[in-house]
């Protein structure tokens, strides 16, 4: 009865404080693996089969005039890939913006990022054009006018993008087109997806990490 | 030395909330927001900006809170011709599949594979605003599209844009040009 007793409040206590312990474990364990999580583990999207967009080619304007590009990054970089087009009003600058300020915000690692935009209206994109754009969100770019409509389907279809144009009776021209951003590794594979509405955050914490690897 | 304590925490406690609360005093009198008011509507306008455009385009875009105390329409737009040939109303609808992220969506992983779904701009010959609610005009969504620029919109200058409201008549209101949403 004696160590029954003595050993019921004490054991009532132990545990107690057990399970506070336990408690506070719980909640530090749960803290840090979310925190390791937010910081080791892309925010974009990973294609579950590896999208390998290295053998496709794109013409590029240059200031001296055109060349064959491939869709690589050069070694230890990443580049980002975005198919849109220079009247686009809202979703191409606030795209193009984001990733602007996402190299803004990882300093000098920023150098490691190439951007390159295909445009789907290459009709009215002319080489005029598309450069000159480009500038106002990077000074590394790669300014891609697909030479035919053939060339245009082939790239979307490496990357899966889409696009279409309407030109209405009143001379009025519709243009419709996937919102995704594209990652590419220096192996030609789409590392990750950013869907449209990506903050510049989230993409600077995902391109963190890829120029870790 | 509990009371104390305890005292001590709802005095911080209060200190926070005050803070909170003037926080947000400052935002609803932002000093960019616009109203009109008179005895039937008031229109209450903030946040609105126009996004720096970039070299070569020929389009910009006005985004902006509307907020109307009684059922209205936003039914217009207008700049200066020595700004653009014209403005409308606009939204992005989706064509096919899923567009991206939007507000409600935990984006914290991505698992949907259906990204590559297809945006089209779309003119809205008007944009219903229920009384009391607060109508954002923003990227990815609805926006005063201006066509024909006749002159680069540049960060810092501030356009003045005259809006349509099918109750509440005309206002005209100072937008700035900025590279990012206020």
């Amino acid at each position: 009865m004696y160590v029954k007793a003595f050993i019921a409040p004490i054991s009532k206590a132990a545990f107690a404080a057990r399970s506070m312990v336990a408690f506070l474990l719980a909640i530090i364990f749960v803290t840090a693996s979310a925190c390791s999580s937010s910081s080791s583990e892309l925010i974009g999207y990973t294609p579950p089969t590896e999208k390998n967009v290295s053998s496709v080619s794109a013409t590029e304007i240059t200031p001296t005039g055109e060349q064959s590009f491939n869709f690589i990054a050069p070694s230890n970089e990443v580049l980002i890939v975005y198919f849109g087009y220079t009247n686009c009003p809202d979703l191409c600058p606030t795209t193009l913006a984001a990733i602007r300020n996402a190299k803004r915000q990882i300093g000098e690692q920023a150098d490691r990022v190439k951007l390159a935009m295909v445009t789907v209206d290459p009709e009215r994109d002319t080489k005029d054009i598309l450069p000159s754009y480009l500038e106002s969100f990077s000074d590394q770019y790669h300014a891609l006018i697909p030479a035919s409509e053939d060339e245009l389907i082939r790239i979307k279809d490496f990357f899966q993008a889409s696009s279409s144009i309407t030109k209405n009776s009143d001379g009025s021209v519709e243009v419709g087109h996937s919102t995704t951003t594209y990652v590419v590794t220096d192996a030609g594979i789409v590392i990750v997806e950013w869907p449209y509405g990506l903050t510049a955050d989230d993409m600077a914490h995902d391109l963190k990490i890829l120029l870790k690897k | 030395m509990k009371t104390k304590n305890m005292l001590r925490v709802a005095v911080v406690g209060i200190a926070l909330a005050s803070m909170g609360l003037a926080a947000c005093g400052d935002d609803s009198s932002s000093k960019d927001s616009s109203s009109i008011n008179n005895p039937q509507n008031e229109i209450v306008i903030s946040g609105q900006w126009i996004r720096t455009s970039p070299n070569a385009t020929t389009t910009g875009a006005a985004y902006m809170t509307i907020t109307a105390s009684t059922d209205d329409a936003l039914i217009g737009a207008s700049v200066d011709a020595s700004i653009a040939e014209s403005v409308e109303l606009h939204e992005m609808v989706m064509t096919s599949g899923h567009m991206g992220i939007n507000d409600d969506m935990d984006h914290s992983s991505m698992d949907n594979p259906n990204m590559s779904g297809e945006m089209k701009m779309q003119q809205v010959m008007e944009i219903e605003l229920p009384a009391g609610t607060a109508v954002q005009l923003k990227p990815g969504g609805l926006h005063i599209m201006f066509i024909n620029l006749a002159q680069p919109l540049v960060t810092g200058d501030t356009i003045q844009l005259t809006l349509t409201f099918r109750n509440a008549g005309e206002i005209t209101i100072d937008v700035p040009v900025q590279e990012d949403a206020p």
